[in-house]
């Protein structure tokens, strides 16, 4: 104990408290909702501010023997190293497991705090006590890892240096946001599974709580996509490949619950509008939430092999022991509530909007239920056979294409469909110019020199959809003016629109790259697809954590220097592309093996053009925004009215001397209603 | 006029532009590959035998980068096809490189279980569709309709069946 350092005894005891908040917070919220003891149960809301407050403390500690050094910790000893610069050493911290659960905790912490806030006024309501409970008992969980079996806090004998973090992820900027992104994603839809958790409990499985969890489900998936795309733009300029997406079981990870998650956004609507597909959205967030458990143990315990695990560690057994759990009390409480989820509605047409949002469902579930078999398939014949086999990029590419094409479709005419029922009359009128535009966009490509029937399906379709949406928003600001971008409906359709132009950079980039490998003389030049590429001398680089040469490469006369670099502590050389960033195209430079001794010696340079790659960001950056968009309300608002469910339950006396307040609905804040 | 542009000749004229561009696109695209395509494209359907999950065409990898040269070498000697590329290539490595699975022995599920889901998400969704359905009254909007509609307009908190009131 003596040796123990005051990193180690501050983190320790930041977990500690943790885990007794989360402990102390779900015995108060479910004794406090049954016995309808408003006392208790705003004691278990504060608890909420504890598990924040120690998780921030246990991050803070270990971001503090980061930087300071503290190499008697065995984490410090295992990402940490003198030499690291700041910034990397401050994203150290996600670098590996037990630091990224850290992570997790904290924005866990702070996601049940903001909770607890944003509910202040309702913490009697025992959808809000409940869903408390279940935040808790997931707080609970991962504090639980974080003591036992990936504790960052334990001792370690001392060393004076360690190595550092993976080369790789200490060689790019993006380190520093993609991770959080894609946890603020991850964990965010915690909160949407919690209130189902809650409405399964308290039997008020009606609309009611779709709507509390509307705004918190939309920016967790906001993060999610950020953080995916973040995820493709760090792998296009860290690994050198040139390839922004692999079908690494690590994206597959992040990309399932992206897929529900997409699903139930769409699915959850068809609801609130007509109360139906109860079950359905409440497995689409049981299914959502419990892929990132099970993600988190298939990349994090070592069981699959991917570029992207940074670590392995003995958390699996606890995480498919967690897992397991949720998914089995899950579903044991759906078929508890079954009586209760049948649908009041039902569908007049399947060529309708809840008809085209149900079709959009069963795609994306398709889709995720092959990518998620392609990703455990090689454990599955391991463990039948003892024998290895990977599934990789053609398995997902040759299943994907379809799907991706029949998501674009549904793109395209979703937005022109009306709900209940359409006429042949109100189709054809509402998609006639739409389609038109997937023809513009089927011409154009063949114009500017594309090629093959899928890539021209793809563009023409993905013009169709973005004529669609275009129409939508014309129309919607003509009679709102700005507001007319505003809401589910129309903030959606800027999401589609960014959806799209992902769409078509992946289509180009994946149909249309071209590349080569030269070995290029001192001051030669090559020529490739309309560029030249002069080979100028070299430049060799020595710092304190690694060393290497760059390559300096005139493009069409615009000096880029491509590099290898090697980390010093660990001996791993790694490339660093270089990038010429366009438009309508990117240049991507790899400076490959042998190592140029001297500006004398030649150089093997691989060069790969790859269409339209900038799209993919730029994308991004349209999904985002139409996101916070679409979190705004919309022009019209259900101003007095209630949800189909409104809770219809005893109302908790504030206080032992009010008497209780039998079939008193809770009241709703106002709900903004779009489309 | 305009209705008769977006009526049924409009849309023959749209399936028919449609179909020429496809045509132009299907004769375009069957031009045989360059030698590096095909490189590239075999090279992306074998496992770098060294890496976590990389293929052959994506990893830095010594081993990859000489699997890559066999691929060349083979391509350039033009007497195998892709598949029988791979077969050789997958054959001379103790490790099973291919990255889409053999359609045989238990490998052929994963490919014969998307298509069972696909199936069943057919059925699945053509069944709750039926189940779903019910016949919609014949009748029109009564005037009571007409003046709730009316009321709501004025009050701006109308909406037609797509969620617009510009009486679309």
């Amino acid at each position: 104990m003596l040796l123990a350092t005051l990193n180690a005894q501050l983190g320790t005891s930041a977990l500690i408290i943790g885990l007794t908040a989360s402990i102390f917070g779900v015995c108060a919220q479910v004794i406090g909702v049954r016995r309808h003891d408003p006392k208790t149960i705003a004691q278990g809301t504060r608890f909420a501010f504890f598990v924040f407050g120690a998780a921030v403390m246990a991050f803070a500690v270990m971001e503090r023997a980061l930087i300071t050094r503290d190499f008697s910790l065995s984490y410090v000893q295992k990402v940490g190293a003198r030499t690291t610069p700041a910034l990397y050493n401050v994203t150290a911290i996600w670098t590996s497991l037990e630091g990224s659960i850290l992570l997790w905790l904290v924005i866990l912490g702070g996601y049940t705090a903001a909770v607890a806030y944003r509910f202040r006024t309702r913490r009697t309501d025992p959808l809000v006590g409940w869903a408390m409970a279940v935040l808790y008992i997931i707080s609970a969980f991962f504090f639980v890892l974080t003591l036992f079996p990936a504790n960052p806090f334990k001792l370690a004998g001392s060393i004076k240096d360690g190595v550092g973090p993976n080369p790789l992820l200490q060689n790019h900027i993006l380190v520093l946001f993609h991770p959080p992104m894609l946890y603020l994603g991850y964990v965010g839809m915690s909160v949407p599974f919690a209130f189902a958790i809650a409405a399964l409990i308290t039997g008020r499985v009606g609309e009611g709580w779709l709507m509390e969890t509307r705004r918190w489900t939309l920016f967790a998936w906001g993060f999610l996509t950020i953080g995916i795309l973040l995820g493709g733009w760090w792998s296009y300029e860290v690994l050198g490949w040139g390839g922004v997406w692999g079908w690494d079981p690590v994206e597959n990870a992040s990309f399932l619950p992206w897929l529900t998650g997409t699903a139930y956004i769409h699915s959850v609507m068809v609801q609130e509008r007509r109360g139906m597909l109860r079950v359905w959205n409440l497995s689409l967030l049981v299914a959502t939430f419990s892929l990132t458990i099970l993600g988190t143990f298939l990349t994090r315990s070592g069981v699959l092999a991917s570029v992207h695990s940074f670590s392995e560690s003995g958390i699996g057994p606890y995480l498919l022991a967690f897992f397991g759990l949720v998914v089995f009390a899950s579903l044991a409480l759906i078929a508890w509530r079954g009586d209760r989820l049948r649908s009041p509605g039902s569908m007049d047409s399947p060529i309708s909007r809840e008809g085209a949002f149900l079709a959009n469902n069963v795609i994306f579930g398709l889709f995720a239920f092959i990518i998620l078999l392609g990703t455990v398939y090689p454990l599955l014949v391991e463990a039948i056979q003892n024998r290895k086999i990977v599934v990789g990029s053609p398995y997902f590419d040759q299943l994907g294409k379809p799907i991706g094409i029949a998501l674009l479709f549904m793109m395209a005419i979703a937005p022109a469909l009306p709900w209940r029922k359409a006429s042949s009359e109100v189709l054809s009128k509402r998609l006639f110019w739409p389609a038109w535009g997937g023809v513009v966009a089927m011409a154009v490509a063949l114009f500017v020199g594309a090629d093959g029937i899928t890539p021209i399906i793809a563009y023409g379709l993905a013009g169709f959809a973005a004529a669609a949406a275009i129409r939508q928003l014309v129309l919607a600001s003509r009679r709102q003016g700005i507001r007319g971008f505003l809401g589910r409906a129309n903030g959606g359709m800027i999401v589609h629109l960014g959806v799209i132009l992902v769409a078509v950079g992946l289509v180009s980039s994946n149909s249309y790259s071209r590349q080569q490998t030269f070995d290029i003389k001192a001051n030669s030049t090559v020529t490739f697809s309309g560029h030249t590429f002069t080979y100028t001398g070299i430049e060799k680089f020595d710092q304190a954590q690694r060393f290497g040469t760059k390559a300096l490469i005139s493009v069409d006369g615009h000096i880029y220097a491509p590099a290898t670099t090697t980390y010093k502590s660990v001996g791993q050389t790694v490339p660093t592309p270089s990038v010429k960033t366009g438009l309508t195209e990117d240049i991507y430079l790899v400076l490959e093996d042998p190592k140029p001794a001297s500006a004398a010696d030649p150089i093997r340079l691989t060069v790969a053009i790859k269409p339209m790659i900038a799209w993919l960001w730029i994308g991004g950056l349209t999904m985002a925004f139409g996101t916070v968009l679409a979190a705004f309300p919309g022009k019209r608002r259900r101003r007095g009215t209630e949800p189909a469910s409104a809770p219809i339950v005893e109302r908790i006396p504030a206080s032992p001397a009010e008497p209780a307040k039998p079939a008193n609905p809770v009241p709703l804040e106002p709900v903004g209603a779009d489309v | 006029m305009k209705k008769i542009l977006t009526g049924w000749p409009g849309w023959l004229l749209l399936f028919a532009a449609v179909a020429s561009l496809l045509i132009i696109s299907y004769q375009r695209s069957s031009k045989p590959l360059t030698a590096d395509q095909r490189t590239q494209s075999i090279a992306e359907r074998i496992a770098c035998p060294v890496c976590d999950g990389e293929s052959v065409a994506e990893s830095r990898a010594p081993a990859a980068r000489d699997i890559r040269a066999d691929i060349a070498k083979y391509v350039n000697d033009g007497q195998l096809s892709d598949e029988q590329i791979i077969t050789k290539i997958d054959d001379a490595s103790v490790q099973d490189l291919r990255l889409t699975p053999n359609g045989s022995g238990i490998d052929l599920l994963v490919w014969f279980l998307p298509a069972v889901a696909f199936a069943g998400a057919v059925a699945g969704l053509t069944m709750a569709f039926l189940k779903w359905r019910r016949p919609i009254p014949d009748h029109g909007p009564t005037d009571d309709d007409r003046e709730v509609v009316a009321a709501a307009m004025r009050n701006g908190d109308g909406e037609t069946n797509d969620g617009f009131s510009d009486g679309r």
